[in-house]
């Protein structure tokens, strides 16, 4: 027997989806702001002794020198933009330990996401192309479950969590299992 | 004459190019008899293996600079402790001891693991790459090759390597990669002999490997933090990176082979994700060997970057041709029929890791890709990696909070109000806490709110079990606790284990969005404040240890004007390679790191970075959770139970 979520049911689950979305949504948002201070700009900054270190981060003598360039520009009241203008014309393009988001470089920025982007598809499909396994597999999927007793609603069963949790407690201590589990929700 | 080190390896090399046709020819007649003998000879391999390896020992410990290698990487006023991590110093001795390593586990598998046709295949594959892995040893990477002169003393070893943590980061990490050889050759197996057994068999073999990668990993971590001189513990460095690759695609195989093993599903996607581990420890050697890429790690340039991409090509290509004639042999059931489903969170957790995969990938690769396209290196730093995988995380740890309580198949609308309800309370009331408490920053309370939230549901299911042991055998508390975990201890481990990330994340985020620090120069008698701290200089001291001269100041830390302890960073100048190298001192004061380095040190005043970072225990924590939890779960032996049922 095939399940059907009722309306109101459906609002409730859609309502609770809405909620986790919540929670996921600012994960997608970016964490970091626009640099303002220090920091901000010297970690994207590249040391020029050659160690491949970051300058907030090396203790090097060119570290040391571009960190107090960075501060005098910003007690001179410079802005970001400002500041790495000056930088790029004394130090050149190497001096950015992160490619800009733009030109070639944006492949660096863009490509993740369109990779992820891509997996989403493939998650789709997956979800929508791929045929059923029809009412046998899902007779022995359901019988399946039961066995493994796993501690998780399954609607199809019928059982309850607290159900699942007896089976999964019957199971692993070796009882047999003598509740069917077959009693509706 | 031969020398005794490169006559072992050569002998090894032979005798395991000997059992890769014993075993051949024992899958081809049938014939037990090959297979014995195989067994055997793989074990006389591995001794020789053991042998060379020893006899580096004994080069090192005798200081035979004659031996080039050695010349390079130890010297006589080198202590005796440092001189183990002389071994795997250099790109040479590294190779020969992840050598060392696959032989054994060979030697471990053909003797303990159960035998059958999914082993006799899998064996000549870990019996190649080993033999391979020999090969390279003995032409073109070899730690014995002999210098036509005796020179009186060597290089001596990099003085940021002579730490206690770089005693034990290596080894746990070579642990890890050479453990990957063993999923790999039962994966090639499996898929060559449409046995799809091979996904049990490896689980804890993978979970090994992993244990070891992650401990690997942190006692990195640990190194970095104490030792370097910019108080941090991970620096996205493409060799950093190269280890931590292989580690995600491993992390999202436990997941995705749960589908396998309930649904005989992603069958081919599971062959993918060892295929991609392997690949990934492959190129992590690359990066390491090669100088393809900078790196503060690497061991610089040598002249087996070729035969290293060539292995990796032809594994990749062996591997998928493989695949592409059994694909109609590896048909999987639908993975999922609904959304709301732990299958499909299972799927989306897999998503996240590969996602995440692929972008430290291309953040690794791209100064390579900039060079072949451009003609020039541009650096990727740590901003990139932390603004591609910081949200991912986030993701991660939020499906990790719905996994445990959602239903198989398709949970209903009752499920999710009883598992998602309180959890969800819990986050977001501890979440208004946090910004009733003072915590405004944006990023601290996503972490807050998703990590309240994973931490709850795990908690949850827990109690909620605990309580129905307690019910049906009529305990205490604390035994059916121990009933519940012990029942289940795969599942309990996993829990632990998802903890443990969840402590670390804590850890990453307080140390990082928390953290403040100064550079300040103090002279003896004064003092300096940094927030609540503040410290002041009592002298200066200086004395002779074996092979460096260690000059400190003493320091009184005061917090809110209460004393609270003494802190002594110090300079270390190493005379034989006329070198200053910065031990910082690192205490913990309640929630609070004090991380001081010396920059610069003069009879009457130093001068320090003072850094306190608060909550960074949290990580190292974390990270011990994650190693019981793992145990836990390995002890567990899953097997493949539906396979009668379910075989296709």
């Amino acid at each position: 027997m095939k399940y059907k979520f009722g309306l109101r049911q459906s609002l409730g689950i859609r309502l609770r989806m809405v909620l986790l979305m919540l929670i996921l949504l600012p994960s997608i948002m970016p964490v970091h702001g626009e640099p303002v201070h220090e920091e901000d700009i010297t970690e994207i900054l590249r040391c020029q002794c050659g160690c491949t270190m970051i300058v907030k981060d090396c203790s090097c003598e060119e570290a040391v020198n571009i960190r107090q360039v960075v501060r005098d520009q910003i007690v001179a009241g410079k802005s970001d933009k400002q500041i790495f203008s000056y930088l790029e014309k004394t130090y050149g393009e190497g001096i950015f330990a992160v490619p800009p988001k733009k030109g070639f470089d944006l492949s660096l920025w863009v490509l993740p996401g369109i990779g992820v982007a891509i997996g989403g598809v493939v998650l789709y499909r997956v979800k929508h192309n791929s045929s059923g396994d029809g009412d046998v597999f899902d007779d022995e999927y359901r019988q399946f479950l039961k066995e493994q007793g796993t501690a998780g609603v399954i609607t199809d069963t019928g059982m309850s969590y607290e159900q699942m949790l007896d089976l999964e407690y019957r199971k692993n201590m070796g009882l047999k299992n003598d509740e069917d589990g077959d009693s509706s929700e | 004459m031969i020398e005794f080190g490169n006559a072992s390896i050569i002998t090894a090399l032979f005798l395991s190019i000997l059992a890769v046709i014993m075993y051949i020819s024992g899958i081809i007649k049938k014939d037990e008899t090959y297979f014995n003998s195989g067994k055997i000879t793989i074990i006389l391999a591995s001794l020789a293996t053991i042998a060379a390896s020893v006899h580096l020992y004994k080069l090192i410990f005798a200081h035979d600079y004659s031996t080039e290698y050695i010349a390079l990487y130890s010297s006589n006023d080198l202590p005796t402790f440092y001189q183990i991590s002389v071994f795997w110093a250099g790109g040479d001795g590294s190779l020969l001891f992840w050598t060392l390593l696959i032989s054994i586990f060979t030697s471990i598998v053909v003797i303990r693991e159960k035998k059958d046709e999914l082993l006799q295949h899998a064996v000549p594959v870990m019996l190649a790459i080993q033999s391979y892995f020999l090969y390279l040893l003995y032409f073109h990477s070899n730690p014995f090759d002999k210098l036509d002169f005796m020179p009186l003393d060597g290089n001596g070893l990099n003085p940021l390597l002579q730490d206690p943590g770089m005693v034990f980061h290596p080894p746990t990490l070579f642990l890890g990669y050479a453990g990957f050889v063993i999923p790999f050759a039962f994966m090639i197996a499996g898929v060559f002999l449409r046995d799809g057994d091979w996904v049990f068999r490896i689980r804890r073999w993978t979970l090994f490997s992993w244990m070891f990668l992650t401990l690997g990993n942190l006692f990195g971590s640990y190194w970095a933090y104490t030792m370097l001189n910019w108080g941090g513990y991970w620096g996205w460095d493409p060799v950093e990176n190269a280890s931590f690759m292989p580690w995600i695609t491993a992390t999202a195989f436990f997941h995705s082979f749960m589908i396998q093993e309930k649904k005989q599903s992603m069958k081919i996607w599971n062959v993918l994700l060892i295929l991609a581990t392997f690949e990934l420890v492959i190129l992590g050697t690359l990066l390491t060997r090669s100088g393809l890429i900078d790196s503060v790690h690497s061991f610089g340039q040598s002249d087996i970057a070729a035969y290293i991409i060539w292995f990796m090509v032809i594994i990749l290509v062996g591997t998928l041709s493989l695949l592409a004639l059994r694909c109609n042999d590896l048909k999987s059931r639908r993975p999922f029929d609904s959304y709301i489903s732990r299958e499909s969170s299972f799927l989306a957790n897999n998503w996240i890791f590969i996602g995440a995969a692929f972008a430290v990938v291309w953040g690794t690769l791209y100064p390579l890709v900039s060079d072949i396209f451009r003609g020039y290196r541009v650096m990727v730093g740590p901003k990139f990696f932390n603004e591609v995988t910081i949200p991912l995380s986030i993701a991660l740890i939020v499906l990790m909070g719905i996994c445990p309580l959602i239903g198989w198949r398709k949970a209903s609308n009752k499920n999710l109000k009883n598992s998602y309800t309180y959890p969800l309370l819990v986050a977001v009331v501890t979440t208004i806490l946090s910004v009733i408490l003072g915590i405004r920053s944006i990023p601290a309370l996503i972490v807050a709110l998703t990590c309240v939230f994973a931490i709850s549901t795990h908690g949850l299911d827990t109690i909620r079990a605990v309580k129905r042991t307690i019910r049906m055998e009529d305990v205490g508390t604390l035994s059916a606790i121990y009933h519940t975990i012990n029942n289940n201890k795969r599942k309990y481990g996993g829990y632990i284990a998802h903890i443990g990330i969840i402590v670390l994340m804590i850890g990453v985020t307080g140390s990082s969005l928390y953290q403040y620090e100064d550079t300040t120069t103090i002279n003896v008698g004064d003092s300096f404040t940094l927030g609540d701290y503040t410290f002041k200089m009592n002298g200066v001291e200086q004395y002779t240890k074996l092979n460096k001269i260690v000059s400190f100041g003493i320091f009184d830390v005061y917090k809110n004007n209460k004393y609270i302890g003494e802190m002594d960073p110090a300079m270390y100048y190493y005379p034989k390679q006329d070198q200053d190298v910065s031990k910082p001192y690192v205490r913990t004061f309640g929630l609070d790191d004090i991380y001081i380095s010396a920059q610069g040190i003069s009879s009457n005043s130093e001068t320090l970075k003072i850094k306190v970072i608060p909550l960074m225990n949290a990580i190292w924590y974390g990270a011990t959770l994650i190693m019981i939890g793992t145990i836990l779960a390995m002890l567990e032996i899953v097997e493949n139970r539906r396979l009668k049922l379910y075989e296709i």
